[in-house]
């Protein structure tokens, strides 16, 4: 061995008091229980299981009230009609239409069209606000109960009895007269 | 629910109760390490103690992480080295340093005080050795430690271990002159 490493073992060869070791348990009996690490998930997990309920939750909203089906196409009815009227109404008073992405937003088209209609599936539904859905039920049923009488609407529009026959319409025969010629010799500005 | 809670309770009792138990055998089998590589950089035992007693603190604050014996001792001498230094730095204050030795090596009042004399000039010369060769050499020379053990200890390879023991043997040489 190296005299300095003895020297130095001699040097190092010195015991803590006899109280050392009760000090250290009353100050650590003091303290807090150790917690195992790995224990945490026992905190951690739940409150990552409720977080992500609640991210599912506020993600499913919106569809959980969209109808899986695509809405029935809107068809021309008489508002005179006895049998209510059901219409594929999905009432929102503030939330805008949602468009499913790949569609068109513009709710503009044709009937008959078949290219229209081939694309209807791809359309966003009609939306009308809660208000004008509730307006227009209640027309609908003031209509059924007698309670509303759209005749002096209806007869403000003219009806086809009214429309003049193409037979009343004169036409007068066009004469063509043919153009007198021009006299003088070619040359001169008239 | 509640047999649910109850069942977790218990169950977090009885983890801490083995934590306790660990770290009780750790800080048996460490406390006298932890004093001495304190001693080793402040030479006053009363403040010795503190430092070990504020490193085993920290060490039951961070036992979850600390349970394998290796890493226990590791974290424990690294830690304790740090803030001996820090108190030593920040205890400037103090001159006179506890010459520390067995009474039962010293026969009589001229060999104790030869060996205070060179016990002092042996701590000088290691006072004055950088950081790095300090630690290695002091750990070098306690409980009996290998350059295996000083490299788990120091979280260095063995090699770097060698080298730095080397450096610093060799510098004690040059400041003490022992050729012997």
């Amino acid at each position: 061995m190296d005299p300095i490493d003895g020297e130095l073992r001699r040097a190092l060869a010195v015991d803590p008091s006899p109280e050392f070791l009760a000090r250290i348990r009353t100050r650590i009996a003091e303290e807090p229980a150790p917690r195992r690490r790995g224990m945490s998930w026992v905190v951690v997990a739940p409150a990552v299981f409720a977080t992500a309920l609640v991210v599912v939750a506020v993600w499913q909203r919106p569809r959980m009230h969209t109808p899986s089906a695509s809405p029935a196409p809107l068809t021309a009815r008489s508002i005179g009609a006895t049998t209510p009227l059901s219409l594929p109404v999905v009432a929102r008073s503030v939330q805008p239409a949602i468009v499913e992405p790949g569609t068109r937003a513009t709710g503009t088209r044709r009937h008959g069209d078949g290219a229209a209609a081939t694309a209807a599936s791809s359309e966003p539904e009609v939306l009308i606000a809660a208000d004008e859905a509730r307006a227009l039920r209640a027309l609908i049923s003031g209509v059924d109960e007698g309670r509303i009488v759209l005749t002096p609407v209806l007869t403000v529009v003219p009806g086809p009895s009214e429309l003049l026959s193409v037979d009343e319409i004169a036409i007068e025969p066009i004469t063509i007269t043919p153009i007198a010629p021009v006299t003088g010799e070619t040359g001169v500005r008239q | 629910m509640h047999e649910y809670t109850d069942r977790l309770a218990g169950g977090l009792v009885a983890v801490n109760a083995e934590l306790e138990r660990e770290f009780e055998t750790r800080l048996v089998e460490s406390s006298t390490l932890a004093f001495r590589v304190a001693f080793s950089v402040l030479r006053h035992r009363h403040d010795a103690e503190e430092v070990a007693q504020e490193a085993f603190v920290k060490a039951y604050r961070r036992f979850s992480q600390l349970r394998d014996r290796d890493r226990f001792r590791a974290w424990l001498v690294r830690m304790t080295w740090r803030l001996a230094i820090d108190r030593r730095r920040s205890d400037r204050r103090r001159v006179v340093r506890e010459q520390d030795q067995a009474p039962a090596l010293v026969p009589d009042a001229a060999d104790e005080l030869m060996t205070r004399e060179r016990a002092e000039l042996l701590w000088n010369a290691i006072d004055a050795l950088p950081e790095k060769l300090r630690v290695a050499i002091v750990l070098a020379n306690m409980e009996e430690h290998d350059v295996a053990e000083v490299a788990r200890l120091l979280g260095l390879p063995e090699g770097t271990v060698k080298s730095r023991l080397f450096l610093a043997r060799q510098r004690l040489k040059e400041q003490l002159q022992w050729t012997r």
